[in-house]
């Protein structure tokens, strides 16, 4: 249902788009160009393994943490007032794994002193890349591709996690025979996870001379802020549930819409033709 | 060409400051006020509105040669000016530029009034009154002490002080020369009157009736109103003192002066009085361009005394009666921004021998007045057959007869016993005595004094008998004439600009691929003070890159634009000169007082030649608007207007504002959008 939704809501833009046509910025209308975003790595680490609030990372150094992904795009204008474009992100992250491991998993005969002693140490390696498709719209006296605007789109996101075993484990305590246990293996060292998001935002694109442009503006991730709740109260799996073999896949996504659920950017575009 | 139209303004601006002294304490103020009268002046010269090299300047100034015969220094420093206006007014900057306006030269009784009245404007020049007026009341603007009353009056003081000093220093230039020393003191009563047309005669009907259409007398006016102007009025707020008090200080040094031997005329009567008329005759032309058709009408009265056969004259009465007739119809209005703000007036409000062209309009019902207009048109177009004006105007007043509930049958019974056929049928005795009844008959069924109005006409007049409407036959009219003040669908009510409107959209019938381009505007605007202050020389700058810009995307969509902008034409190109002033005219007229409603355009026949010259009839303004709103905020309107000056409508309207500064790309965005859309004729 929300698929042919989303299916039948790009056929009326692509169709409305088709009925005019295009001025663009002193008649060109093709642009391609590197993109920067940056937020805040509030509740969770960055590429840096910082954070600036939550349990590690620079929370504690005090220094200043942010998320940063680099893109490339391309976007063409269909219309005075719609742009289509595509573009790759990529970014890099870590997961400091906050969240715990619960006592029953990975079948060790195993009981933690507490929940929070049973959270992995270290963290683990997010690389991200993301494969976006979006539409501009611009303000009613602005021309595609200058001027303010609202975007919204859908976008693929690809991630690829590691982690280094000497860096993050667990280690408990077994009463039965007195000995501490560590565990080192969270499944396969390179696994791969894919997650779906619908991108809004807006923003204002300037043109320096004829073919120079500068976009910013904010972005922001439909799902992901639907899920900040369950993030920030780490409500995303249940405790009991979680073992070392899922742990990655059950916690990867968390960081992903972390970096991606909202971003200021800043775009430096050359239009084309 | 003048000077003024080659010299650099900056340049210009630079070097009269440098001349200003170092030790001068008002020396900021006054780099302020030189910037601003250098514009100011640039502007009156170059925007069409000064005559440039025609007979009335040129005269005015042989009167200032023979003012200065004995300083030339001071002479070769004035540069003096016609302003085509109706009001009577005269002012100078202390550059040495006098302006004239043409109403103040209509109104002279004499030469010596004249040459009196440039010695006064002179005298502000050698006293520098501008910039020290403009020094004093900036002053008197920053003492926060003083109340806006307080301050107002003041000043008024002050301009009432310099007005005086002009007044004697200008008697003292005036006394050097050989003009009647009276003549300086009677230019105050010619002032004191100025608000009167310039004679005052009685305005005869018969001047509007033929043989068989005689105005009944209830429609005249036999007793008119005396003229109340004592010329004593309060002056308390007034810039000028009042015209009796300078007079009576005129008159105390005439008095004491040598007056024998001095005449009203040093050039020749017979000059002056040329001179004199080709103002008047400008005038009318003004009346009209202002839509002021009872002065109109008067004044070509007047004329038509001394110029019986006067084609012009003709021209403006008959357009004067035309536009009566729209304005009777309801047809035509003023609202408060129209330049008769309070519209035409009562002619309970008028003095004099105008009240009997205001009395008639205001009594003479709308249909008799219609035929009146037809009847003088329809004529004046026989006598002058080649004129085209008269020629449209009387199609359309064809039309509007239309619209009145009589029809040709109302006319043509009583055609009949003028008529060569009712002539042979009555040649026997039955058949004479069968038309005396027929004649009786219709005399006592249409007694109405109009009624006979157009029986030579119908007799005699194939034209008109083929042109004279059908009763109740409005729709089917034809009309040809004047860039239309209707709408498109032939209803006369004015277009109300629906709010989509007001954004975007195109009404050309085609795609528009040539324009000519009427300066383009551009004006930088500090409104963060407690003023609003013109930044002149930034608005310049960027009007002249703006003007750049304008051409060079055009020329990029291969659009046609004919540049008419006064502040890039040469000395080849006064005819350009003219042409944008015609073509401002137009625009005036169309739209005075107007806010997206139209008004017939009388005034400027001689539109039709620019379009066929520039081989387009489409106009393009466009401009900026920049506004410092505080020291962060900014805003921008940007407005881009085509009309076609054929069908007076304006199809193309672009008018937008934005939060932010006016930078490069959106006023490339913008103009460039403007000439895509007309191109792919697409609007939103």
């Amino acid at each position: 249902m929300v698929i042919r939704a989303v299916i039948s809501g790009f056929c009326l833009v692509l169709w409305s788009m088709s009925l005019a046509q295009s001025t663009g910025y002193m008649g060109r209308r093709v642009q391609i160009g590197y993109g920067f975003y940056a937020s805040p790595a509030l509740i969770g680490s960055n590429a840096n393994n910082a954070t600036v609030f939550g349990s590690g990372g620079s929370a504690e150094s005090g220094s200043p943490a942010f998320n940063v992904i680099h893109e490339g795009f391309a976007e063409l204008a269909t219309s005075s007032r719609w742009m289509i474009g595509v573009n790759l992100k990529f970014y890099h992250t870590t997961y400091d794994n906050p969240a715990k491991i619960n006592s029953s998993f990975g079948g060790y005969n195993y009981t933690p002193y507490t929940y929070d002693d049973v959270s992995p140490s270290g963290y683990y390696s997010i690389s991200g890349r993301s494969y976006g498709l979006y539409f501009k719209y611009y303000g009613r006296r602005y021309i595609a591709p200058w001027g303010r605007y609202m975007t919204f789109g859908a976008v693929l996101h690809t991630a690829t996690t590691t982690y280094d075993p000497s860096v993050m484990k667990v280690k408990a305590y077994n009463f039965y025979n007195y000995t501490d246990t560590t565990i080192a293996n969270f499944g396969p060292q390179g696994q791969a996870f894919k997650t779906f998001d619908i991108t809004a935002g807006w923003g204002r694109t300037r043109m320096l001379g004829k073919r120079i442009s500068v976009d910013y503006g904010c972005n922001f991730q439909l799902f992901s802020i639907a899920a900040a709740f369950i993030d920030v109260l780490d409500l995303t799996f249940d405790r009991k549930l979680t073992s070392a073999d899922n742990y990655i896949s059950g916690t990867v996504n968390k960081r992903i819409r972390g970096v991606n659920r909202f971003n200021a950017f800043i775009k430096i575009g050359i239009l084309l033709f | 060409m003048p000077e003024i139209f080659t010299q650099n303004i900056r340049n210009a601006i630079q070097t009269d400051q440098k001349n200003l002294s170092a030790r001068d304490k008002d020396r900021s103020l006054k780099s302020i006020y030189l910037t601003e009268a250098n514009y100011q002046i640039e502007h009156i010269v170059k925007s069409g509105n000064a005559l440039i090299n025609d007979e009335i300047t040129g005269y005015l100034n042989r009167l200032a040669d023979i003012l200065l015969a004995n300083n030339t220094a001071l002479r070769n420093q004035l540069h003096i000016y016609t302003l085509k206006s109706s009001l009577v007014n005269a002012y100078s900057y202390d550059k040495g530029y006098v302006f004239i306006d043409v109403g103040l030269i209509a109104q002279a009784e004499s030469e010596a009034q004249l040459a009196y009245i440039l010695t006064h404007e002179i005298a502000h020049y050698i006293k520098q009154h501008n910039i020290n007026e403009y020094v004093v009341e900036k002053k008197i603007d920053g003492y926060n002490y003083l109340g806006e009353e307080e301050g107002l009056l003041k000043k008024c003081q002050y301009s009432k002080e310099q007005e005086s000093e002009a007044d004697l220093e200008g008697f003292k230039l005036y006394e050097q020369t050989r003009y009647d020393l009276t003549e300086a003191e009677k230019s105050f009563d010619m002032l004191q009157y100025s608000h009167l047309p310039f004679e005052l005669v009685e305005f005869k009907k018969s001047f509007l009736e033929t043989k068989k259409f005689i105005i009944p007398d209830a429609y005249v006016l036999k007793e008119v109103s005396s003229i109340r102007n004592s010329g004593n009025e309060d002056d308390t707020k007034h810039t000028h003192p009042n015209t009796l008090k300078r007079k009576k200080t005129i008159s105390a040094v005439v008095a004491a002066g040598n007056n024998s031997g001095r005449p009203a005329c040093l050039t020749s009567v017979r000059e002056f009085e040329y001179a004199r008329d080709l103002a008047r005759f400008e005038l009318l032309r003004l009346y009209l361009l202002n839509r002021d058709y009872p002065n109109a009408l008067y004044a070509s009265y007047i004329l038509s005394q001394k110029y019986p056969d006067n084609q012009f004259l003709a021209e403006v009465i008959t357009k004067t009666l035309y536009g009566l007739t729209l304005y009777k119809k309801g047809l035509l209005g003023y609202t408060r921004d129209s330049y008769l703000d309070e519209g035409i007036k009562s002619y309970k409000d008028i003095e004099s021998y105008p009240q009997q062209v205001y009395y008639l309009i205001e009594k003479m019902p709308e249909n008799e007045w219609t035929m009146m207009a037809m009847n003088y048109a329809y004529r004046a177009h026989k006598k002058f057959p080649l004129n085209a004006a008269i020629m449209k105007c009387t199609d359309e007043l064809f039309g509007l007869m239309a619209k009145t509930y009589w029809g040709i049958t109302d006319f043509m019974r009583l055609v009949k016993k003028d008529s060569a056929e009712v002539q042979v049928a009555a040649k026997t005795k039955t058949g004479q005595i069968a038309t005396i009844q027929q004649e009786n008959n219709v005399k006592n069924t249409d007694t109405a004094y109009y009624k006979e109005a157009f029986l030579d006409l119908f007799a005699s007049d194939k034209e008109f008998r083929e042109k004279f409407p059908l009763a109740g036959s409005a729709e089917s009219s034809v009309f040809t004439g004047f860039t239309d003040y209707r709408t498109k669908s032939g209803s006369y009510h004015h277009v109300r600009h629906s709010r989509k409107a007001k954004g975007i959209y195109i009404q050309a019938d085609s795609t528009i691929t040539k324009a000519i381009l009427l300066e383009p505007f551009y004006r930088k605007i500090d409104d963060s003070g407690r003023e609003s202050e013109l930044l002149y020389v930034e608005s310049d700058k960027a009007q002249e890159k703006y003007a750049r810009l304008v051409i060079d995307l055009a020329q990029k969509q291969k659009f046609g634009l004919v540049l008419l902008d006064p502040g890039t034409i040469s000395a080849g190109d006064v005819d350009k000169l003219n042409d944008y002033s015609l073509i401002n005219d137009w625009f005036s007229e169309r739209f005075d007082g107007r806010d997206g409603d139209k008004n017939m355009v009388l005034s400027t026949d001689e539109i039709e030649n620019v379009m066929a010259k520039y081989g387009t009839h489409y106009v393009l303004r466009t401009g900026i608007i920049n506004y410092r709103i505080n020291w962060r905020k900014k805003r921008t309107y940007f407005y881009s207007f085509i009309y076609d000056l054929k069908t007076g409508e304006q199809v193309y309207k672009k008018y937008e504002g934005f939060s932010g500064a006016d930078h490069m790309d959106l006023l490339n965005a913008k103009v460039y959008q403007v000439f895509y859309e007309l191109k792919m004729k697409h609007g939103h």
